[in-house]
Parts: C-alpha cells; sequence; structure tokens
C-alpha cells in the first residue's frame, strides 16, 4: 500500500512516533473518503441479496442494498436492464442485507411501493424494523417509520411482511424485547406483528408467540380468508428448534408443521418458506439437521391443522438449502440452491396435482461465483426463477417453456 | 460512515497501540484452500477449529467458554474462523477483545462465493452457527453443531 512507502521514507527524518501515526491516520482517513466519494459516483455495486416482485403491467420491481441504502429499481424487459438505482432511506444506515434478513419488496394495487428492511445497530445483535413507501411510481420513498414500538438497543429483526387486499400491510419480525426483561433463561426470541395503512403510521406492537429461534426468516403469505399466515422455526422444549405454523387472526393457535426434534443451541439461519394455494392448502418446504431428519423436506396440509408426512428433496451430499415455493392451483414450484463442490445451481421440482406427486427434479441454472437465494415470483402468466449471482449477474429465468412438457 | 472507513479507523487505532492484544495478530482471510493449510500446519497437535459469526448469538457464550479455557489451558490450541466479511474486521477485533480471547488464530471468510469455503470445511455443514471441530493429534476430527458445554471441551482436553 502506498502510505506504507511513505512511512518508510518519512521514518528517518520524523523522530517522534506518535506524529508519524497521527499522519498515517489522517492519511488512511482522507484515502477512505476519496474511495468514497468513487463508488458514490459510480453506484457502488449492488449487495447480492435481493427480492424481486411483479406489478400488474409485468413491470419487475426488485429491492437490493448499496452503499449503506436500499435500492429500488424496476424493469421493463423481463430483468435484462434495470432503471436508475433509488434510494430508500435518505440517510445512510447500515443495512442488514444477506441471506435471511434482507430488505422486502411488495406492492398495493393502487400501485404504491412498499418497502421493510432492518437497519443493524451498534450494539451486537441489535436492530430496528423499517417501513417506507412510494407513492409517485417508485421516484421518491417515504422518511422510513421505525416499526418496533419498543426502541431499546436489542434485537429486532427479520421482520418479514405483506400487504391483504385492503392494502394494509402486516409486519412480523423477531423481537428479543421480552428476552431482555426475563434474562438469560427466556430461550430464544419471541415474534411481533403491527399492521399500518400508510407507512407513516403503525399499530402498537402484538406479540403473537413466545420462544420463536432469533435468526431465521419468517414466511409469509395471505390465506384464501384475506388474514396473513406465518411458519416461522420455533423452540419446542428445551431447543427443540422445529418448525410452527399460525394464523394471524385473535382464534388460531399454533401448529407444528413437523416433529423434526432438531436439538440445538444455534443459529441455523435458515428460515422456512410457504405458499398457500387457491384451495387453502397450506405448503411449506424447510430445513432441518436432526437425528431423525436432514435435509430439506415439504409438506402439506389440507384441513389448516395438520401436516402430511414430510418429503425429503434435494441432494444432501450437495449442501441443499434455501427452498422457495410458489403455488397457483394445483400447480406448485418447488426450487433450492445446492453446491457439488465447484458450483452452485438452481434445482427445480415441480407438482401439477397439488402437491401430492412431484417431477424428477432439473437444474435451472448454476453459478461459479458469490449468489444469492433463488427466488420464484410469478407475472400473469409465466412463473421465473430471479437470481442473483456476482460474476454471472442478475438472471430471470421463466420455467414454463423449460418444464411445463415434463 | 462506511464500514471500510471504519477498517481505516480500525488500522489506525491499531498503529497507536490501543488495541486489546488479539488485535495485534493478523486476521487472516480464509479462501479457497485455507481449510487445508489450518489443517496441515496443525498436522501432530490437537486443536479445536471454531466457526461462528457476528450475526450468531449463541457464539458469544461459546467465545466466552474458549476465553476460560485459553487462560487456564496455555497448550490449548483454537483456530477461530468467521463467516463475516474482511470489511468486518473492526467489529470482528472488537467481539474478539470484548469475549477476551486473548490467544488465537483468527480468520475471516473472504470470499463471497461462501458455499464454496463452506464445502472446503464440511461439505456435511450446512452453515449453522456455531459450529466446532475437534480435532485429536492424528488429525481425526469430530464436528459439533450449536454452543458447547465446558464439559464437552473438558472432555476433549482431558483425552487429547
Amino acid at each position: 500500500m502506498g502510505v506504507m512507502k511513505i512511512v518508510v521514507a518519512l521514518n528517518a527524518k520524523v523522530r517522534s512516533l506518535a506524529v508519524l501515526m497521527a499522519m498515517l491516520c489522517t492519511m488512511s482517513v482522507a484515502v477512505a473518503q476519496e474511495h468514497d466519494a468513487v463508488s458514490h459516483a459510480a453506484h457502488e455495486k449492488l449487495g447480492l441479496a435481493t427480492n424481486v416482485v411483479f406489478d400488474a403491467n409485468g413491470r419487475l420491481w426488485r429491492v437490493s442494498s448499496a452503499d449503506e441504502h436500499v435500492i429500488v429499481q424496476y424493469s421493463d424487459d423481463k430483468g435484462r436492464r434495470f432503471s436508475a438505482p433509488v434510494k430508500v432511506n435518505a440517510e445512510p444506515e447500515n443495512i442488514a442485507a444477506d441471506g435471511d434478513n434482507r430488505p422486502k419488496i411488495a406492492l398495493a394495487s393502487n400501485g404504491a411501493v412498499y418497502v421493510s428492511y432492518t437497519v443493524h445497530l451498534p450494539q451486537p445483535y441489535a436492530g430496528h424494523i423499517r417501513l417506507s413507501r412510494s407513492i409517485d411510481g417508485g421516484r421518491n420513498f417515504s422518511a422510513p417509520i421505525t416499526v418496533n414500538d419498543d426502541r431499546a438497543a436489542i434485537s429486532h429483526r427479520f421482520e418479514s411482511f405483506l400487504l391483504d387486499a385492503q392494502g394494509k400491510v402486516h409486519v412480523v419480525w423477531i423481537d428479543k424485547r421480552d428476552q431482555a426483561a426475563a434474562g438469560k433463561q427466556y430461550a430464544g426470541a419471541a415474534l411481533y406483528y403491527a399492521t399500518s395503512t400508510d407507512a407513516t403510521h403503525v399499530t402498537s406492537n402484538r406479540k403473537l408467540v413466545d420462544h420463536g429461534c432469533e435468526c431465521c426468516r419468517i414466511a409469509m403469505a395471505l390465506d384464501t380468508d384475506g388474514v396473513p399466515v406465518i411458519v416461522w422455526r420455533h423452540i419446542f422444549g428445551k431447543s427443540a428448534r422445529d418448525h410452527a405454523l399460525q394464523r394471524l387472526d385473535d382464534r388460531s393457535t399454533l401448529i407444528r408443521v413437523a416433529e423434526d426434534d432438531w436439538e440445538i443451541d444455534a443459529c441455523p439461519h435458515h428460515g422456512p418458506t410457504l405458499a398457500v394455494a387457491s384451495d387453502g392448502t397450506y405448503h411449506v418446504a424447510w430445513f432441518t439437521n436432526s437425528a431423525k431428519r436432514q435435509g430439506l423436506f415439504y409438506a402439506r396440509s389440507t384441513d389448516r391443522a395438520t401436516f402430511d408426512a414430510p418429503m425429503p428433496f434435494g441432494d444432501l451430499q450437495a449442501q441443499p438449502g434455501h427452498p422457495a415455493l410458489w403455488v397457483r392451483g394445483q400447480n406448485i414450484y418447488l426450487a433450492w440452491k445446492e453446491f457439488d463442490g465447484t458450483r452452485s445451481a438452481v434445482r427445480l421440482m415441480r407438482s401439477t396435482d397439488g402437491g401430492r406427486r412431484w417431477s424428477a427434479t432439473q437444474t435451472i441454472a448454476t453459478a461459479q461465483s458469490g449468489n444469492d437465494y433463488p427466488l420464484l415470483v410469478a407475472d400473469g402468466k409465466t412463473v421465473y426463477v430471479s437470481w442473483n449471482a456476482q460474476r454471472e449477474g442478475y438472471r430471470l429465468i421463466p420455467l414454463d417453456e423449460k418444464v411445463a412438457s415434463r | 460512515m462506511t464500514r471500510r472507513r471504519w477498517f481505516e479507523i480500525g488500522l489506525c487505532l491499531m498503529a497507536l497501540g490501543i488495541s486489546h492484544v488479539v488485535s495485534a495478530q493478523e486476521l487472516r482471510r480464509f479462501t479457497a484452500g485455507s481449510y487445508d493449510r489450518i489443517v496441515q500446519a496443525h498436522a501432530g497437535k490437537p486443536f479445536v477449529l471454531a466457526v461462528w459469526s457476528l450475526t450468531c448469538e449463541p457464539c458469544r457464550e461459546e467465545l466466552e467458554l474458549f476465553s476460560g479455557f485459553l487462560q487456564k489451558n496455555p497448550q490449548f490450541e483454537l483456530v477461530l474462523i468467521a463467516t463475516d466479511t474482511p470489511a468486518d474486521e473492526p467489529a470482528l477485533r472488537a467481539a474478539l477483545a470484548r469475549h477476551r480471547i486473548a490467544r488465537a488464530e483468527i480468520w475471516v471468510f473472504a470470499d463471497a462465493f461462501q458455499e464454496k469455503l463452506r464445502f472446503e470445511i464440511d461439505r456435511r455443514w450446512y452453515g449453522e452457527l456455531p459450529r466446532t471441530y475437534f480435532f485429536n493429534a492424528a488429525g481425526v476430527r469430530q464436528g459439533v453443531s450449536g454452543k458447547l458445554d465446558a464439559g464437552r471441551i473438558d472432555a476433549w482436553f482431558a483425552a487429547k
């Protein structure tokens, strides 16, 4: 590094080490600021972690992050080119943007674009949940509000949200306020819930359940009657980190998706996925690594109370993980990621009978660089795999041509 | 304040000698091939290789456990690999200092292609943290997911 050469050159002349170090610091920070200026100009590379959604006109909206900002863009040519990045948060923030914790995006039927994200606080594991919206087609975003009404510098993270048919925003997240109050004997973290109609005000927070796992994404979908449903990794008993489902009305109680009995005091960083079919069937996929079951599993519930026996999928020798589900009628797509030692691959199975029977596994795309989770997204007629990779770039891969005939 | 600037300021603090002991050690970049080099470098000696992350809460207690064990046992060899990024160096050093990890070989993942790094460590490890490997003198390892209890390390150390 150039700075070091200068240090050597100066060394003979400057006797005071303190003076030298002070100079080094000034120079070093100045160099850093210069770098920042350059990267701002070049719209520093977008982070890998993305979420996407199609609007009714076939425009693909994408949220990601860059340089302490949540970034929204859209594409009118199926993901080949994207619009200029628009910053959601005007003030730079430390955005959670990888793995199971990343910005989310959803659209209201009136065209409003909603974005949620977690901002990391300087304290370890601490965060706040933010919500913002644009009512001018994504040109400007409202000042982000903080959704969690507990403002202690503790964990409020891993938010998920969706919009119901009335345009109300439902946000769910992992919240450690109860753990902070109770101390070490409190296992895991609670799940909290709030709603908003305008991303300006938010309802007071309501606790959904105690003892969720601390670091896995929460899957969320609308039930056929418009009530949100969530699936999350829960702590059953002492430390069995298995999955639970609950409808977010006041009557429903927790349903255990499967008795994997994954007894572990760890962060799997590996949350589930959920889709609700128009006939009311719940489809869930998840990862576990217990003595009883290892790898990825799929199960469905047709009675909103019990789940069928879990069906394994994916190649256990190839690090299977991070599943995504998409369902319309009896058609179900199930995508996930594998790694064979050299390449990552998006693998896919399809069912055309509501999840009773499944096709053979196919490879949809591969990458030989750092890559994101695969996502499933659909416009009016086609289902796509959305996948971001460092070297291969962003890809939106239509599935129907490849899969429909099988 | 960007991560890079924190990094620069962290370097300054190091240069000014304000940092904790472990900060004086190099934070090595864990890339393709690093795992084999670590195992070779420790061949013939028992050691513990522990994978952790700034975002992993149970890892915090695990670091505390290692800290106490390091102080009690001068022969205990510990290799710590963080799955964060090199840009997190100041936060990683702060965490190690906070948990008084005075003596350990410290590494950080330095390739966004994390699957590759994970696969080289263990193709049957799926990324859950903490993840700990106990190596005996013959180089045979045992992997454990989740927070350890003190008895687990004691038993390994006594049997090694």
